[in-house]
């Protein structure tokens, strides 16, 4: 791609930078052409360039990127010789590359270079942890009192455990003594700043001239206030909650008496707040100390257990790179370059690390480098403010937007890349018009500043298609009425299905009409999926999600739930009476009845009597058959694998085949099987599993880790606005524009983490405030809960900025107002209604410059006749099929044999066909003692083996002197043999050794001339013919002893018998392979070593 | 590789070995030897994997014996432990602060022991590479490995190396360029007149770029029926999977398909289920014995347990009983037991001792001998020993774990000076470690993981998930030294990566390479290598397109795509299927697709004995059918709910335990407010607004009185949480008072949890209740239902009418009516009714003084309530339990299935 002069100035800037990158700007390519350029101008080799990503798949596609670049460019001398050695290119996500660091200082922390990153065992520690810290600080009086405001679970989860995996990290170990001395100083502060405001405020009325009864009375009211202590503080503060004076007047004072009191208000509440802190100080102190006892514990246990999560190994990083400077030296020494992409959605502590790893050459800095202490030309920043959308997991935009001075102040540049290559120009005019309104506080530091884009040339013969779909509230809707978001969903269904094949959108550089991939839902949170979901079924409009949300409300999750849950607790009625009426099931309600009146479980034994009629019988038969399967598979096979046996033994896929409007409900399989495959992957049990479903059963809940790979479904694509992010679509739908999020949690938060106050406790007892008791506030609780409600308003508008900007073609944004959402700007809708010159309470089909897109959704009220599409199939013509269905199955024939397998194999075909060897004669029992051992431990083969290695032993050792003292032989083999248990040892032994010496005294060994070889224990493969077909078979013969003129072959058997005839395929095959591999003729002698009996085959 | 194959067969000299990198490659080239040579039979040990070369053929000429990784971990773990007691003998390996919490550093210490002889050496001269205090500790951790193996007669043989033992055969060393360790023996092999061949250079196939691993598993298994279907026969197609991730979507969709596979690999024996026998022992006693440590055991189907329902009774009890955990090591703090013990179960009291001592045994072993004692002794009292009836997999593996630990036990009975810990912890460390391989009967296609199968030489050969990294075969040594440490002292990276790749190019006559951009890990990016040379050959499916091969192939999206087109009214013919494809649709056929002869939910039940069984349940002794006000309301919202509830008694049990829980949180404050009013009444003398303080004391008093019953007798909540219950409850009680008085002051109580009824007319119904309280006062009888929290509502809630001004069933149910009828049947007079919720401390009169209904009201909704209590009779008597058509869901949605959609008639 040919760059435009602003991206030539940024790929070929030689100073530390940052560039802004706005939507659609085409910062990966500049950042891969900087790449390419820092290698062929030789200011960089391969490895010197760290670029660092946001997440694996951007470093995937960014070395992909740069690597195709580089080998596009080949023919450059210094390019070649980079792309030869690009297996050392440093391109990775900031967490791998802090692992690398964390691993070579991890020690300076107590923590091992082998530790593991696992935030889902990091999560189980820290819950733990907390649990086991507060049973053992139950005397505690501060965390008695904790617990009373918050309560148990509320402290638990949402305090404890939530600061082990947030807050607390090994890295960054928290003073929180500071903490408190800190809140308490800056209280005493405010306290004094507020009381001095109060006061003159106070005093302005006072001494007022006023002859109005209002005014006076005020007056009169406020003399009684008295800040000369701080008790009178106390005591006269109540006195200020003076109402406006009464009457009209519009004499000055009067109007002015208004005003001060409207100051005073806020004035008042806060410095109730502050001397509630004050007052509370004992407490607070004691909560600060027992975080600070809960950070010393959660750390051990760390230690101990050598599990971090990302959290801990970013600060881990940090804090090594700033104490060890030789550790420091080394990574600066490393890299000349630093790219990194995406860098709105960092935090400081990552700022501070690239800075720790960018300082200048020969500089040590004790604490971070400032900007001005940097390397000039190292760092190099890709990132969009506008764009900051994951604050949840801790990014922190005022960092990035301090970078552009911080570096412009310190010889570096701020660049921006404004022009916009993916969205048509009246799109971007658009944007231009709207969010320069929606981003227009850029002061504050949280906020972005929005600069316009510029845009490309047009693709489409016609302006984008910009529409607002719309539904005002109507409290008096008819009784029937679909909730406002079905009636949304229709009114886009309807849009989509009139816009393909009419809608013009732009491939590449060519125009053709829309197709349903083309379009794409974004939410800002799935919490309405389903019921578009519900509605594209209706409509049959083709559609993949992102996310399943429902996954637990639905049939599917529930039925194999259920047939587990009644594995491991058949006494559970509830998953009984659900299993009986499943479809795996599917029994009638009678047989129903008399299953759950019997009190008994659904499969005890004689429970088929309680079915009524020979076709709930066979229903409960098939059923058992499939319980007693899974029933034996449970915790002995994988999870994922027994869901696989559920869904296709039983078929259930055809409850969702036969009807293809449900063909939606496929990937429901999928989405469990993978669950269960996560609980597999961490070695969870089926009872685990089943507590966590059973947990989110009938939970509209979406749950982020799953991940399924398949076939694409294609479709109109719905996916958060998160999911969203450096994606584009032909036209983009932002749907439930209305929703205004997850309800503000009205103060339940145990604890707020502010970037001014560090960490604040909530001391607000609902139920204190309903005795009417005073309330016990806590200002610095107050202030880190406002700072987080205008931060989460900011990051809002960012979503806003990314949804909207990922549209090429056309942008539909849909929503309604209700009850709840007319006012304030929480919701998406009302920001964009805003940005129009809507005020808040008015009618926006009134608003004129709303007027070319507003559409008005219409009400829909409820019809059966809705339902419209999908067919469902014959089932008897279905079944006629299945029943002459073709089946592919493989045998496979086997090929390969041991030699005693192949011998038994063919024995037992001999017996079968009436060939066998019959009779045999008995050979002399062992002592009784070790006869008792051998039959009551199976220790039979162990036994012939041990003899066999005696012998063995013996004649490899003949000057170990092994045939008259055992005991070497003993302690030579007893570590071979460790089935046998140290008391039954002895016995065996001495019994196994006896029978070799009966070898040694036999005619075979004492005829075999002393200087011949002799080979034991010889391994072979072999060829032959068996049952028509060349097979391999692979054998071990125990002894073979080569002369002259032949070789021959011992078998040594334990067996109890002699049976003619019962081991002549394995000696032939002996015999054969013998001859083979000596190129001797060969024969085989049996030796029985129970009775000392040589057989000669 | 043709060299190779040419090789074996024309070597004359039959004394001659060819050492492979790896067993697989070895056996597999046997195997081409005889199939191609003429020969009917090999020694085994002419093809050999360069581990059983080393081992057969190269001498220590030691008297001592060698380390293993055994005893490395016991030696690792004694020095941990020597260096957490006071003194710590490191100061910088570990930090000596952290000597106390180290327990994590033995595995690090265990990594360095092999490479601990060449590190010192380092140190001899490392220029200042290490600083002073780490040098010291890898000094010191030297010296004592050395008198640690001296005092117990080992020698480590990582540390020196070995002569040759025959150096009179001739031995083909095949692609040294694979062997990770080759360049420490190249020189003395060489010297010995050992021959090597190395990697040939050929171009090698393209890689198949596929959108994720499930479509490249796909596609594979496509061509693998292909090749068994025209007569390839399996032992000539092998399948590598490069991608260990992979490796379950390959073989579950083979199971699926019917294509025998065999995994040439193992998992470590803890990844088993019956090798985690340990780790649930450890877990019950480090989380002390909370609830899921108890489930994880005591429900665990790996093994069999002796009382299995003894088992679950015990975990049933714990959940029942709020057992979250012991809140301390000792007895004292033993939950379990007391609640045990209070509840009289001494049948689950005895089994829980007999576990909990069993486990702390275990636990607490300091030797091995003393371990395999205790493990004995718990498998013996709680497991089924005899091998028949267990799982043969998990027989083996279980066997299999407890043979590690009786070498543990031997292995650390022969060492002198050696002092274990943690004996369990390190069982458990070394069954996270040891591979076992499960056998896998009958014959299949082999698959591989990468690296041991390089070199085989089938007809066809998949090697499949090859990305960039899984591929990666990198090694370095020193490992556990830092990237400076390792950079300074000048450690070399050996880099196979290409090689393996190269070599892989030529292990089959038909390579075929694979990878994918979506793999269950995430993404995955191409190896260089070919990236480099272009050969990347990207293989899209449009989405939604049903022209790609391996959805037309693969059955399963075959037959998908079939119903669906069945469904649109086109019927082709039906593909191919697979055998669990057949069995599934035969289970369907045998149940759900059989229809049901009787559904509740939509129709009344038949006259039947069924139904009267079920009437059975609702009817007192002499026959009436009782009713009540909350099985009134259970009715009127949903029959089919009411008749699980009431009539089939299905209850929603708790099988998570929760710390708190509302409802005994609300019980409790309900029975103070109970006790309160009898000392009331016991006094005689009606509530008076004179006396609110003395009833605040009287409340305290109660509490106390509750408190301590409960504390004493029922299953109360955690400390903190339980004494923030007591403080809440006290506070929101200490309302009370004043907010009776506000309504009822002057009343006296007349009935507490007062259970009334009466048999309705002659309609053979009883109906009946139990109000929490009617108080007397001047102009008649208050009812008063205590809520735990309680909001404002308004006469609408209470009384509903339709269009045409008839009574529609009450949104807030029929309590109050039908408490109302009870009580004039009893002869009060009732004069209101209220809520009082105890949270806001507030009474919320419902009717009489203050409340939102007037006279006409009330009397309208008894005449309702009597009406519905008629109707509900009636129904209830002609089986008529169907479900109600819109609801917002309950707890039996699974049983109903009215809210699924799947399933569902549209
Ligand atoms: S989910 Fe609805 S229909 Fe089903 S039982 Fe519950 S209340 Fe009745």
């Amino acid at each position: 791609m040919k760059l435009d002069k602003y991206q030539q100035a940024v790929a070929d800037c030689r100073t530390n930078a940052v560039v802004s990158a706005g939507a659609g700007s085409g910062k990966t390519t500049v950042l891969a052409e900087r790449f390419l350029r820092l290698v062929e101008e030789g200011r960089a080799g391969i490895s010197e360039i760290l670029t660092l990503t946001f997440t694996r798949k951007a470093a995937a596609e960014m070395y992909e990127r740069i690597y195709g670049l580089l080998l596009g460019n080949i023919e450059k001398h210094a390019v070649a010789a980079a792309a030869a050695e690009f297996d050392k290119a440093a391109i990775s996500t900031l967490d791998s590359f802090c692992s690398r660091i964390t691993r070579d200082c991890s020690t300076l922390f107590g923590i091992p270079s082998s530790f593991k990153t696992d935030e889902s065992a990091a999560q189980t520690l820290s819950s733990d942890v907390s649990l086991d810290f507060i049973l053992s600080r139950s005397w505690d009086p501060y965390l008695g009192e904790f617990i009373f405001i918050n309560g148990f679970e509320n402290v638990w989860k949402n305090f404890f455990v939530n600061m082990a995996m947030n807050y607390l990290s090994l890295g960054d170990p928290k003073d929180f003594n500071a903490v408190f001395a800190s809140q308490m100083e800056t209280a005493a502060e405010q306290l004094a700043l507020g009381t001095g405001k109060i006061k003159d405020l106070v005093d302005e009325i006072v001494i007022m001239e006023s002859d109005l009864v209002g005014v006076k009375n005020v007056q009169e009211q406020l003399r009684k206030f008295s800040a000369d202590s701080y008790d009178d503080l106390k005591e006269t503060l109540t006195v200020l909650a003076v109402g406006k004076p009464r009457g009209r007047s519009d004499k000055p004072e009067f109007i002015r008496c208004k005003e001060i009191i409207d100051e005073l208000r806020p004035a008042v509440e806060e410095l109730g707040t502050l001397i509630d802190t004050v007052d509370n100080r004992d407490l607070l102190e004691g909560l600060f100390k027992l975080t600070s006892e809960f950070q010393e514990e959660l750390f051990s246990r760390k230690r101990s257990a050598g599990i971090l999560g990302f959290h801990d190994v970013l600060t881990m990083a940090v804090s090594g790179l700033r104490t060890d400077k030789e550790l420091r030296r080394y990574y600066k020494g490393l890299f000349r370059f630093i790219m990194i992409d995406e860098f709105q959605d960092n935090n400081s502590l990552q700022k501070e690390l690239l800075y720790l790893l960018a300082e200048a050459e020969g500089r040590e800095s004790d604490g971070i480098p400032s900007a001005a202490e940097l390397d000039p030309s190292k760092l190099f920043f890709v990132g969009d403010e506008k764009q900051s959308i994951y604050r949840f997991r801790g990014a922190d935009v005022s960092v990035f937007k301090q970078l552009s001075s911080e570096f412009e102040a310190s010889g570096g540049v701020s660049m921006p890349l404004n022009k916009n290559y993916r969205s048509e120009p009246g799109l971007i005019r658009f944007f231009n018009d709207v969010f320069s309104h929606v981003m227009r506080d850029s002061s504050l530091e949280y906020q972005a500043e929005f600069v316009p884009l510029k845009s490309r040339e047009a693709k489409l013969s016609k302006e984008p298609d910009i529409r607002l779909l719309y539904k005002p509230w109507d409290p008096e809707l008819p009784e029937d009425s679909l909730s406002a978001e079905e009636s949304e969903a229709y009114a886009i269904a309807d849009y989509i299905i009139d816009s393909v094949g009419k809608l013009e959108v732009n491939d590449r550089d060519t125009v053709r009409p829309a197709d349903y991939n083309d379009f794409a839902m974004l939410f800002r949170s799935g919490t309405n999926q389903k019921t578009y979901e519900k509605v594209f079924r209706l409509k049959g409009i083709p559609y993949s999600v992102h996310s399943v949300r429902s996954l637990f409300q639905e049939a599917p999750v529930n039925d194999i739930y259920n047939l587990l849950q009644i594995c491991l607790y058949p006494e559970d009625r509830t998953a009984s009476a659900a299993f009986l009426r499943s479809p795996l099931v599917n029994i009638s309600d009678l047989s129903f009845v008399q299953f759950i009146l019997s009190r008994k479980p659904v499969f005890a034994e004689g429970q088929e009597e309680c079915c009524i009629g020979e076709s709930d019988r066979s229903k409960y038969r098939t059923a058992i058959s499939l319980y007693e399967r899974i029933l034996s598979l449970i915790d002995r096979e994988p999870l994922a694998d027994i869901i696989k046996e559920i869904w296709f033994k039983s078929g259930y896929r055809y409850l969702i085949l036969s009807d293809s409007s449900q063909y939606g409900y496929l990937e429901y399989y999928d989405y469990l099987h993978a669950l269960a495959a996560d609980f597999d992957g961490r070695g969870q049990s089926t009872a685990s599993f089943l507590d966590y479903v059973r947990e989110n059963l009938g939970e509209y809940r979406k749950i982020d880790e799953l991940k399924i790979l398949g076939y694409s479904s294609g479709g109109v694509k719905m996916m958060p606005v998160h999911q969203s992010k450096g994606l584009e679509f032909p036209v983009v739908i932002i749907a439930n524009a209305g929703n205004r999020g997850v309800a503000d949690r009205g103060g339940s938060a145990p604890a707020y983490i502010s970037e001014t106050d560090g960490l604040s406790f909530n001391l607000v007892n609902n139920s204190e405030q309903a005795a009417g008791e005073r309330k016990r506030s806590n200002y610095f609780y107050s202030r880190g809960k406002a700072e987080n409600a205008d931060r989460e308003d900011a990051e809002l508008r960012r979503l806003l900025y990314v949804a909207l900007t990922r549209a090429e073609n056309h942008l539909v944004i849909s929503g309604c107002h209700g009850k709840n959402n007319r006012s304030g700007e929480k919701s998406m809708l009302n920001m964009f209604l805003s940005a129009f010159g809507w005020i808040d309470g008015t009618d926006p089909f009134e608003c004129p410059e709303l007027e070319p897109y507003i559409k008005r959704i219409e009400n829909i009220v409820w019809t059966p006749e809705r339902v419209t599409v999908g067919g469902k199939a014959d089932m008897t013509e279905v079944s006629r099929l299945y029943a002459a269905a073709e089946i592919r199955e493989f045998f496979l024939e086997k090929t390969e044999y041991a030699v005693t397998e192949l011998n038994a194999e063919a024995l037992g075909a001999d017996e079968a066909s009436g060939k066998s060897a019959a009779g045999g004669t008995d050979l002399p029992a062992l002592e009784d003692g070790v006869e008792k051992i051998l039959l009551n431990g199976g220790l039979e083969a162990e036994f012939g083996t041990l003899a066999h290695r005696i012998i063995e032993y013996t004649i490899k050792n003949p000057d170990a002197g092994g045939r008259t003292d055992p005991l070497p032989v003993s302690d030579e083999l007893r570590p071979f043999f460790r089935k046998i248990e140290d008391p039954d040892w002895p016995h065996l032994f001495s019994a196994a050794f006896s029978l070799a010496e009966g070898f040694f005294e036999s005619e075979i060994w004492k005829t075999v001339p002393r200087a011949v070889s002799f080979e034991s224990e010889l391994p072979f493969s072999a060829v032959r013919m068996y049952a028509g077909k060349e097979i391999l078979v692979n054998g071990i013969i125990d002894l073979v002893i080569e002369t002259d003129e032949e070789v021959i072959v011992v078998d040594f058997k334990t067996d109890r018998r002699i049976i003619p005839g019962e081991y002549d395929l394995q000696m032939s095959i002996y015999i054969d392979a013998a001859s083979e591999l000596f190129s001797k003729p060969a024969r085989c002698s049996l030796f029985y070593l129970r009775g000392g009996i040589a057989i000669e085959i | 590789m043709k060299v190779i194959s040419d090789l074996i067969i024309t070597e004359k000299n039959t004394g001659s070995v060819f050492v492979f990198p790896s067993e697989a490659a070895a056996v597999q080239r046997r195997k081409e030897f005889l199939r191609n040579s003429g020969k009917k039979a090999v020694r085994k040990n002419r093809f050999i994997s360069w581990d059983s070369f080393k081992e057969q053929i190269t001498l220590h000429n030691r008297e001592e014996r060698p380390m293993n990784a055994l005893l490395r971990r016991l030696f690792a773990a004694d020095i941990i432990r020597e260096n957490s007691n006071g003194k710590p003998i490191f100061s910088r390996l570990i930090p000596a602060e952290y000597s106390g919490q180290a327990g994590a550093f033995s595995e690090v210490i265990y990594r360095i022991l092999p490479e601990l002889n060449s590190l010192a050496g380092v140190l001899d001269s490392d220029g200042g590479i290490f600083a002073p205090e780490l040098k010291t500790d890898y000094l010191q951790l030297h010296k004592r490995y050395i008198s640690f193996m001296q005092t117990n007669r080992l020698y480590e043989p990582s540390w020196e190396l070995p002569g040759l033992s025959r150096p009179d055969r001739i031995y083909y060393i095949i692609c040294p360029e694979l062997i990770e360790d080759y360049n420490e023996y190249s020189v003395l092999l060489a010297a010995a007149g050992c021959r090597t061949i190395g990697i040939q250079n050929a171009v090698g196939p393209e890689l198949r770029l596929f959108e994720n691993t499930v479509i490249e598993t796909d596609i594979v298994l496509n061509e693998i029926e292909d090749l068994l279907l025209c007569g390839t026969d399996y032992s000539d197609i092998a399948v590598t999977c490069a991608d260990p991730a992979a490796v379950d979507i390959l073989l579950s969709a083979a199971r699926l398909r019917g294509i025998p596979l065999r995994h040439r690999s193992g998992k470590t024996l803890a990844e088993y289920p019956a090798g985690r026998l340990p780790e649930l022992l450890r877990a019950c006693r480090n989380s002390n014995y909370s609830i899921e440590s108890m489930k994880n055991l005591l429900l665990y189907r790996a093994f069999i347990w002796k009382e299995a329902e003894t088992a679950s009774a015990l975990v049933r009890f714990g959940i029942e009983n709020r057992c979250l955990k012991n809140t301390g090591p000792g007895n004292s703090d033993d939950i379990w037991a007391s609640r045990l013990s209070a509840a009289g179960r001494t049948d689950l009291a005895g089994f829980y001792r007999k576990l909990k001592s069993r486990i702390e045994a275990v636990n607490r072993c300091r030797n091995f001998s003393r371990l395999a004692q205790e493990v004995q002794a718990f498998i013996s009292s709680f497991l089924e020993t005899d091998s028949d009836i267990w799982n043969v997999d998990c027989e083996q593996v279980f066997q299999r774990s407890r043979e590690v630990l009786a070498v543990l036990r031997e292995t650390s009975e022969q060492l002198d000076s050696l002092s274990i810990d943690d004996p369990l912890g390190l069982w458990i460390d070394i069954l996270r470690e040891k591979i076992y391989v499960r056998q896998q009967p009958g014959p299949g296609i082999a698959v591989y993981p990468y690296r041991v199968s390089a070199l085989i030489n089938p007809a066809v050969h998949f090697v499949i998930g090859l990305s960039h990294e899984s591929s990666g075969a990198v090694s370095t040594s020193f490992s556990f030294l830092t990237d400076q440490q390792r950079r300074d002292i000048g450690t070399n990276e050996l880099n196979m990566t290409d090689d393996f790749i190269r070599s892989y190019a030529q292990s089959g006559a038909d390579v075929r390479f694979s990878c994918s951009s979506e793999t269950p890990e995430g993404t995955a990016l191409p190896p260089g290598i070919f990236i480099e040379s272009g050969r990347i050959n990207r293989i899209v499916f449009s989405p939604g397109g049903n022209t790609g091969q391996a959805q037309f192939n693969a059955p399963v999206p075959a037959e998908t795509r079939w119903w669906s087109a069945v469904c649109s009214g086109v019927q082709g013919p039906l593909p191919v299927l697979s055998k669990i494809q057949l069995e599934g649709f035969s289970y369907a056929a045998a149940t759900f697709m059989s229809g049901k002869d009787f559904d509740s939910t939509s129709e009344a039940f038949p006259e039947s004995p069924v139904l009267n069984s079920l009437l059975t349940n609702l009817q007192d002794k002499s026959g009436l059918m009782k009713i009540s006000a909350s099985s009134l309301n259970r009715w009127s919202a949903c029959r089919f709910n009411f008749l699980l509830t009431d009539l089939l008694e299905v209850y929603e049990n708790e099988y998570v335990l929760k710390p708190e829980d509302p409802m005994t949180a609300g019980n409790v404050l309900h029975e103070i407010l109970y006790d309160f009013f009898c000392r009331l009444k016991e006094d005689g003398r009606p509530f008076s607004s004179a006396r609110l303080e003395e009833y605040r004391e009287l409340i305290r008093h109660s509490a106390a009185g509750v408190f301590y019953r409960w504390e004493n007798e029922e299953n109360y909540f955690y400390g903190p949480a339980w004494d923030a219950l007591k403080r809440r409850g006290l506070q929101d009680l200490s309302r009370f008072p004043s907010a009776e008085a506000e309504y009822y002051d002057g009343y006296e109580p007349a009935g507490l949890e007062m259970p009334l009824g009466y048999a309705l007319d002659n309609e053979k119904i009883f109906v009946k209740g139990r109000v929490d309280r009617i108080s007397a006062g001047p102009d008649g009888a208050v009812i008063v239902d205590y809520k735990k929290s309680w909001k404002k509502q308004g006469k609408s809630r209470f009384i509903q009418t339709d269009e045409s001004g008839g009574l529609l069933p009450p949104e807030k149910g029929y309590q109050l009516p039908f408490y109302i009828i009870l009580a004039r049947a009893a002869g009060f007079s009732v004069a209101g009714t209220s809520y009082y919720s105890i949270e806001d401390g507030v009474h919320f009169p419902v009717s009489g003084a203050g409340g939102v209904l007037d006279e006409e009201d009330v009397e309208n909704l008894c005449r309702l309530t009597i009406e519905s209590i008629r109707q509900m009779a009636s129904a209830v008597r002609h089986g008529d339990f169907t479900a109600v058509k819109r609801c917002d869901g309950c707890g039996f949605r699974a049983v109903c299935r009215k809210r699924f959609n799947v399933g569902r008639d549209s």
